[in-house]
């Protein structure tokens, strides 16, 4: 295991030989071993001298990975080729090569067939009478460019290829013969002679997601039919196409079995993406995925608050920049990558400058967002009232009488005496609170590239206003990349650097959301200034527009993230890359709340008696991740065997400093200087690296069935010195190409071509956080003290809740995956079907221990599965019509399920976690994680409510009592897209599904406050409680016939807050997430070459179950900042928080101009 | 090879080489730790026994108690939490209530501080052990205790009220040998973290005994326990130090001041603070001094025996009660003192009179001291207080029992007086606590003037024990709740207190005890339903008769 023995420590140079020599070893082992570059190019580079053709097969096979078939009789009669080019086509270097041999060839997927070259010998047409014609013409793409192409009469054979214009002549044809156009970059197609002698064919370029090529785990590029596992890849275009803001949110129902959801309304929306659902169900563990960014880890640890930094810095890219983003979805593809990948990889590769002329590329994009107020469901016949049926002017109660437009009191006297008067009656004020967000986003992108090297500049700016009155924030963004070969190393470098400014108000809870319905809010806009908006005057505390405007976050992001890529390729067989990186994410903000200052006779509210003292309150984090990869490939072929081989290793530093004060102040200077107190403070820092070597080697026999051996090892700081280094990784996947293998099959016409994978790996998920070997004691506040008369200090530590576990290991998850692609009718209809299974055996869970308990509280507690189905169908063209008009359809189909297998035996299979909000969830042993512990009433066996003998009121269940209901992961995801094009217009369509699942509303406060639906039941008059029993005083049930609940207001109500049983929705929709209509205009004449023009629209309509009176079960959280944060978790998603929105539309429109 | 070949093998060797040497180097990988914390490895007995010594100011947990026990209440209170309606009052480790948890780091600085061969620290220790865990077995009862906090046990046993507080009380006695004998100068830095004593042995000493008395009498009122509390007491008498005297409170003080740490009671229940400190329940949505008001159950006691009390445990209102304004009950004179009733919702739209500053609030004379002066009055002294652990007014009362029980000698008459006058003197009802004689002044001119009342008069009471019973409730007011609840419990609900009056109270007296843990009932469930069901209102504590 030279491996090891590389990490052995390192005394003196001894060792330093001795490992030297061991690398010695590695290299001689790899030269034997001679495997991959970094995949194969087209371009072919040849240097050869009077050589033999077979060397020259061989050459170029190494070079493109093109097998060559041929007779080997044949090639007796080929003459020596000498031949001087560099980074040419392949076909113009076969040209070149077969100009004087008596053979001619032809390009069949990656396949050069070998034939005499019969073009130039006197055709023999025995049955046709007709004399055969001699055919010159040109193949053109959509763009008029000639294309390389091999032209094949259908019913002789005979075949040759057309020159870089495109143009080609083939003598002696058969006036009715059929010529077969094919090539590399262009799709099939059938011409028909009829005679014509002149012609100009029109061939189809071959789309980006047929492209045989993908980049998987650390860039290395494979051909599609190598992959033993599921790589989706979706376009930067389509990101784009309806999408203002991040890139997660336009990749949202694009790839089966990813599941992504925008979980709250701000202008940064807060996201969640799991990919195949949850590998582990601690309440911290991480399932979010890797982000690989143009070839380095965009990452700043394995933790689940190292997930959370990872996916605010998403939102520092421009979605404009991106060309395209692979997705490697299960643990089978990333095994390479250790713990890191488990939960799958987003490659995202930003855009190169294409070969050519300079291109110029503006694009401007507006974006108008609303909340979706067709979701809204609350009741609207009354008004303010207290709790106990009282009319009550001061509440924030809708408990009142009924609504019946007479003018009345709202609030406290004011300085006068005078109560303001409003007309009781129902408005929707309420919903013009919340202003129209608007985006506007500019890019403009330089790039150009030739044969040596390439440029990409792209600059952004956006400016948006959010939800929320007063909510605003830019983003300056730019992108640079740029490559040049020396010789025989190639340089890149990827900066992307971008900086956010915002301003934020606070989250409002439920100030909008249970106002009475008859306040006029938007009149109290005015609070400076207009009487009754006044903070002593307003009916109730202080109105939200003044919260808004006395509250103000100001926070300003800087983002970098660099990397420098080293591709040196001494050999034809060797590549290796270097590639050092930096991520930087520099936080700062500022909240500052404004003083209020109430008049004297504010008092008599109770509320208003102290003044508001202003206050300050700063934070600043700073976090920066290093990051290196050293790959070295190596490709041999060995007769019919090809092998290529990867190793390499990868350093990792995360470190994240957190900086936080705050205070009161005495006057409204919002600087620490003028604190009212000694200001609170907090400051932390957090270090943690990694290091791991790995390898992986994959054979190929005759380019049709491949298999791939992969292993990792990895040392990790936060695990316990004795526990480190122990995890070795590994894993194995193999694909077969099926009519290569079963040559049958290729005679079938419909079947294009057919694979099959198979794929297992041994993973692990780091889900240890820092900290965590070793029992720890933090200083508690506010110490040290210090007596400045004696000079003495006092100091005092306590632990930290948690027991430690030294002996804690990663959690090891085993993945399994089977699947199929199949192409039929010449890749018109493609099918693709996985499926998957991943065993996790060594939960981490943070145990819930007994009380006083000494024992451990974090352990590898329990034993997990995974699995599920994903089916993809790509209709393309579903029909076809004249005129270059057709429809193709995509649809898409993912069915995820898990089950808790075991836990430890105290928890006898009911393991309870908490969501940030408090919810507690369970994962109970041989059921799905997670379920929802609702409250629901007290219930005889029948399932009758239990209610008072004499109150009539039910009883809500206790806090603590158990009742599992739900399912909070989806159980399906489905999306259809329909794309239209005729000419230059497309129009696209995506719509999708969830369902199988269930979300917690948090209804406690609208019952309390009286504004649910529910409410009106029996229009607040008393009623015996439907379905219900009591104790008749014997202990014995009888059925509720005549006791009415003695009270229908508050009091009962706020009964079913408790139970909020009345929360828990199913959380299914349809959403028809996408609409958009593009048009496409290239010109060929004037300085403007392109300009194109989008109109779109998100989340138009949404269709939930009819229980579902909340609308969208995806947000959890309003607009606005919080004062505290919620912790990271697993379970966000679960359930949200009052001031959730209904949901929002979003409508845009995009034009693009490119010079 | 090629010799071009060979170059770029050493080069390639070259940059593994050197990714290697950085990520092997010795020690890299060893960042796994705070700089600003400390690890169970690093930790020293003096950077750990001033919060342990925070931990047992009195009055931490007992909140709960000060409402049962009809002392305070919430002016205003809300509707149906658990505290007022009796449901599901369990002991867990987060509770508003009590949590019964005491801290691990007791064991851990006992352990530590036997290592390093700090005594004096580890007698600390053993008392901290004694004092957090009576209170939790005098709210629970049966809890684990010799499994706990043991890192290889993961579901610990419980263990029998009665023999843990048989533990604990050799625990102090062992305590008492190593502070005896301790060298101070071996225990590092003793008279700074020691925020109770500051090293002084003999007060530790005193501290012990009265420790031990309280332990003792909690069980007095079971006659099997007669001749384990004489061997008890025999060693109180041979060890000679004594208990607290008068004016020496067993108090903590780390160095609070404006600047930097207010009192912890201070900060929890005055109601003329500004400066932060208190707690607010997220769940009830009760912060600390809302509580802190006037309970009409005590009040009124107060009230009906005149006594002078009544202005150092409450504050007059700030604002008084307009003329024929209505009002939800009668409030006896005089008006300028007004409580509320534990559960009982007042409806404020009618009764527009009941807010935080018609109410009486806590504390007496002294609202806004900075620093605690010799004329500061009453509960609240000032924002510097000294927060106690056990008062010297306790002292008192606990001698008093015992002598009037026989266990130690003396005028069970003089000994009830001096008790009750060490409680005027407490208060500083003189107006200068260094000359104790004018509260004494205070107490003789009340005392002389209520000479029929059978509550205050020894001469009057028909029995004497109630009578102490029942002024040592009084004394206890806002400053030993818990200990008023064990004396309730164990007198036989004694005296007599209502009930909380919320409607939807599931029993009609005050419970004898809190629930376990719910979590127990999963993650410990076999040890804990050893323990039988749990009923508060009719299930015991091992030293009630």
């Amino acid at each position: 295991m030279e491996l090891t023995a590389l990490c052995a420590p390192l005394n003196g140079r001894l060792t330093k030989t001795l490992l030297i020599m061991n690398l010695t070893a590695i290299l001689v082992t790899a030269a034997c071993l001679t495997a991959g570059a970094r995949g194969y190019s087209q371009q072919v580079t040849l240097n050869e001298k009077n050589a033999p053709l077979q060397k020259i097969f061989r050459e170029i096979h190494r070079q493109t990975g093109y097998e060559f078939f041929y007779n080997d009789d044949l090639l007796q009669q080929a003459g020596k080729v000498t031949v001087q080019i560099k980074n040419a086509p392949l076909e113009e270097v076969l040209n070149l090569c077969f100009k004087d041999q008596p053979f001619h060839f032809t390009i069949q997927n990656k396949t050069i067939l070998v034939n005499t070259a019969t073009f130039d010998q006197p055709m023999n047409f025995p049955l046709s009478i007709l004399p055969p014609i001699d055919v010159t013409g040109r193949i053109v793409n959509e763009k008029g460019e000639g294309v390389v192409a091999t032209i094949t009469v259908k019913s002789s054979g005979l075949a040759i290829s057309s020159d870089g214009n495109g143009v080609f002549t083939l003598k002696g044809v058969d006036k009715d013969a059929v010529l077969l156009i094919t090539g590399v970059s262009i799709e099939t197609q059938e011409w028909k002679v009829k005679g014509r002698t002149n012609a100009v064919i029109n061939v189809k370029t071959k789309s980006i997601s047929n492209d045989p090529v993908v980049i998987t785990a650390y860039g290395i590029e494979k051909r599609t039919k190598e992959l033993g596992y599921s790589v989706a890849k979706v376009s930067g275009e389509e990101i784009n196409r309806a999408n203002t803001g991040n890139l997660l949110t336009g990749l949202i129902g694009k790839v089966s079995g990813v599941n992504i959801t925008t979980q709250s309304s701000d202008m940064t929306p807060q996201m969640r993406i799991l990919i195949r659902g949850i590998r582990s169900f601690g309440q911290n563990s991480n399932n979010q995925p890797l982000f690989i960014f143009n070839g380095s880890p965009l990452s700043f640890g394995a933790d689940q608050a190292a997930a959370q930094l990872a996916m605010d810095f998403l939102n520092n890219i421009n979605p404009a920049d991106i060309e395209d983003v692979t997705i490697l979805k299960g643990a089978n593809g990333t095994a390479i990558y250790g713990p890191e990948g488990v939960n799958g990889v987003i490659i995202i590769t930003t855009k190169k400058g294409a070969k050519g002329k300079p291109v110029v590329n503006f694009r401007t994009n507006n974006s108008f967002q609303i909340v979706d107020f067709r979701r809204e469901n609350r009741q609207r016949l009354f008004g303010t009232g207290t709790g106990l049926d009282q009319y009550g002017n001061r509440s924030v109660y809708s408990w009142g009488p009924r609504y019946d437009g007479s003018m009345v009191p709202i609030g406290y006297p004011d300085g006068n005496g005078v109560t303001q008067m409003v007309p009781y009656k129902d408005t929707k004020e309420a919903h013009k609170f919340f202003d129209m967000a608007r985006a506007n986003r500019n890019n403009l992108s330089f790039s150009q590239s030739d044969n040596t090297s390439s440029f990409y500049l792209g600059l952004g700016y956006l400016s948006q206003t959010g939800l929320l009155p007063g909510d605003k924030q830019n983003q300056a963004s730019v992108l640079f990349n740029a490559s040049k070969i020396f010789g025989k190393i190639n340089i890149q470098l990827n900066v992307n650097y971008a900086r956010t400014n915002d301003d934020r108000g606070p989250d409002l809870q439920g100030d909008i959301k249970n106002l009475p319905t008859f306040i006029p809010i938007t009149k109290y806009k005015d609070y400076v200034n207009d009487h009754w908006s006044q903070p002593s005057n307003y009916w109730n505390g202080i109105s939200p527009y003044e919260k808004l405007g006395d509250n103000r976050t100001k926070a300003n992001t800087s983002a970098l993230i660099a990397n420098i890529a080293f591709n040196i390729k001494p050999f034809s067989w060797l590549t290796i890359r270097e590639q050092p990186g930096i991520n930087y994410a520099g936080y700062y903000s500022k909240n500052t709340i404004a003083p209020i200052d109430y008049a004297p006779y504010a008092a008599s509210d109770p509320n208003k008696i102290y003044d508001q003292f202003a206050s300050v309150a700063e934070t600043m984090t700073s976090n920066t991740s290093l990051n290196n990869d050293l790959l070295v490939s190596t490709i041999h072929p060995i007769g019919n065997f090809l092998l290529r081989t990867n190793f390499g290793n990868t350093i990792r530093q995360n470190f994240i400093k957190e900086l936080k004060a705050g205070s009161s102040v005495v006057v409204p200077v919002y600087n620490l200087a003028f604190a009212l107190y000694p200001p609170n403070f907090d400051e932390s820092d957090i270090l943690s690296r990694t290091y791991s070597f790995f390898g992986n080697t994959l054979l190929g026999y005759k380019d049709r069935v491949f298999l791939e051996l992969t292993g990792r090892n990895e040392w990790d700081s936060k695990q316990a010195v004795s526990a480190r280094g122990k995890t070795f990784y590994y894993g194995a996947n193999m694909s077969m190409v099926l009519p290569d293998v079963f040559h049958s099959l290729k005679d079938l016409k419909w079947l294009t071509t057919a694979r099959l994978r198979a794929s297992i790996a041994r993973s692990a998920n780091m889900n240890i956080s820092p900290y965590q070997s070793e029992r720890r004691l933090g200083l508690n506040d506010p110490y040290p003290i210090i007596n400045y008369s004696t000079g003495q200090y006092l100091l005092s530590y306590s632990f930290y809740p948690d027991n430690p576990n030294p002996l804690l290991q990663p959690e090891k998850v085993i993945s399994q995956e089977y699947g199929g692609n199949f192409s039929f009718l010449n890749n018109r209809v493609i099918f693709d079907v996985a499926y998957y299974y991943q065993r996790n055996n060594s939960v981490i869970l943070n145990v819930a221990n007994a009380w006083l308990s000494g024992y451990p509280s974090i352990d590898n507690a329990g034993d997990f599965q995974n699995h599920g189905w994903e089916f993809d169908l790509n209709l393309a063209p579903l029909v076809k019509f004249p005129h270059n008009m057709s429809i193709s359809l995509q649809g898409k189909l993912a069915i995820n399920d898990n089950k808790v297998l075991a836990l430890t035996p105290v928890y006898k299979g009911l393991f309870p976690v908490l969501d940030p909000s408090g919810q507690r969830y369970y994962a109970r042993t041989g059921h799905s994680a997670f379920e929802f512990n609702v409250r629901d009433w007290k219930r005889d066996p029948q399932g009758r409510v239990i209610v008072d003998r004499v109150t009539g009121m039910p009883i809500p269940q206790g806090y603590n009592e158990v009742n599992l209901q739900g399912k909070l992961l989806p159980k399906y995801l489905a999306s259809f897209s329909l794309n239209f094009t005729w000419k230059h217009l497309s129009m696209n369509v995506q719509a999708d599904y969830s369902g199988g699942y269930n979300h917690l509303f948090d209804p406690w406060g609208a019952f309390y406050t009286g504004t649910h639906p529910l409410t009106t039941l029996n229009n607040r008059e008393k009623y015996v409680f439907p379905n219900s029993v009591y104790d008749d005083g014997s202990g014995k049930l009888v059925e509720n016939k005549d006791v009415v609940v003695s009270n229908a207001g508050q009091q009962l109500y706020q009964l079913f807050g408790q139970a909020n049983i009345h929360g828990l929705t199913n959380a299914a929709f349809w959403k028809i997430r996408e609409f958009s209509i593009q048009y496409d205009w290239q010109l060929k004449s004037g300085w403007i070459k392109g300009v194109s023009v989008s109109v779109y629209g998100r989340d138009l309509f949404s269709f939930y179950p009819k229980s579902n009176i909340n609308g969208d079960p995806g947000f959890i959280k309003g607009p606005g900042t919080r004062t505290f944060d919620a912790p990271a978790n697993n379970l966000s998603g679960g359930s949200s928080e009052v001031s959730a929105l209904p949901g929002t539309v979003l409508m845009g429109f995009t034009t693009s101009l490119t010079f | 090879m090629h010799r071009t070949s060979k170059i770029f093998v050493y080069l390639f060797g070259g940059l593994l080489t050197l990714g290697s040497q950085t990520s092997c180097k010795k020690g890299w990988l060893d960042v796994n730790y705070n700089p600003r914390d400390l690890t169970d490895n690093s930790a020293t007995p003096d950077l750990i026994l001033a919060g342990q010594l925070e931990n047992c100011i009195a009055n931490r947990q007992a909140r709960f108690a000060m409402q049962w026990m009809g002392y305070w209440c919430h002016y205003q209170g809300p509707m149906g939490i658990d505290v007022q309606t009796y449901y599901h009052i369990d002991a867990h480790p987060n509770s508003a209530l009590f949590s019964a948890t005491p801290a691990p780091e007791i064991f851990y600085l006992e352990q530590k501080s036997r290592q390093l061969g700090e005594t004096f620290y580890e007698g600390i220790a053993k008392v901290l052990r004694a004092y957090q865990w009576a209170r939790c077995v005098d709210v629970v009862n049966n809890m684990p205790y010799t499994d706990a906090y043991d890192a290889k046990v993961l579901q610990p046993r419980y263990d029998d009220g009665k023999a843990i507080y048989e533990d604990l009380i050799r625990q102090l006695d062992s305590a008492m040998t190593m502070i005896r004998n301790a060298d101070v100068n071996k225990n590092n830095k003793l008279s700074v973290s020691d925020i109770m004593f500051h090293g002084d042995k003999l007060k530790w000493q005193r501290f012990i005994n009265t420790l031990k008395l309280r332990l003792l009498v909690h069980q007095a009122n079971r006659p099997d326990r007669a001749a384990y509390i004489a061997t008890a007491i025999q060693t109180i008498k041979d060890e000679g130090s004594g208990f607290l005297g008068s004016g020496e409170d067993a108090s903590v003080n780390p160095g609070y001041s404006i600047q930097k740490k207010l009192s912890w009671y201070f900060g929890h229940y005055s109601n003329n603070n500004q400066w932060g400190g208190g707690d607010y329940d997220a769940e009830t949505q009760v912060q600390s001094n809302q509580v802190s008001h006037a309970n009409v159950v005590a009040m009124n006691f107060l009230k009906a025996d005149h006594d002078p009390r009544l202005g150092l445990f409450y504050d007059s209102v700030q604002s008084p009660l307009p003329p024929s304004a209505p009002e939800p009950f009668a409030q006896p004179n005089p008006q300028e003192f007004r409580g509320s009733i534990f559960g009982k919702f007042v409806d404020y739209i009618n009764y527009p009179y009941q807010e935080s500053f018609n109410l009486s609030c806590i504390g007496g004379g002294s609202k806004n001291n900075d620093v605690v002066s010799p004329f500061a009055q009453g509960l609240i002294k000032g924002r510097d207080m000294s927060d106690w652990v056990m008062t010297s007014v306790e002292s008192f009362f606990l001698q008093a029992e015992a002598i009037q029980r026989g266990w130690l000698p003396g005028d069970p008459e003089q000994a009830y007086l001096a008790a009750v006058k060490e409680s005027f003197r407490w208060l500083n009802a003189g107006g200068n606590s260094t000359m104790p004689a004018l509260s004494d002044a205070v107490f003789d001119t009340w005392y002389a003037s209520e000479s029929a009342n059978t509550n205050v008069s020894w001469a009057a009471a028909p029995d004497k024990y109630k009578l102490l019973m029942y002024q040592k409730y009084m004394a206890f007011n806002g400053i030993e709740p818990l200990e008023t609840w064990t004396d309730y419990r164990r007198n036989g609900r004694y005296p007599d207190l209502p009930a909380s009056a919320d409607p939807a109270r599931v029993g009609n007296t005050i419970p004898n005890r809190l629930e376990y843990d719910a979590n127990e009932y999963l993650v410990n469930a076999e040890h804990v339903n050893a323990q039988g069901k749990i009923d508060v209102f009719t299930g015991k504590i091992w030293w009630m008769p």
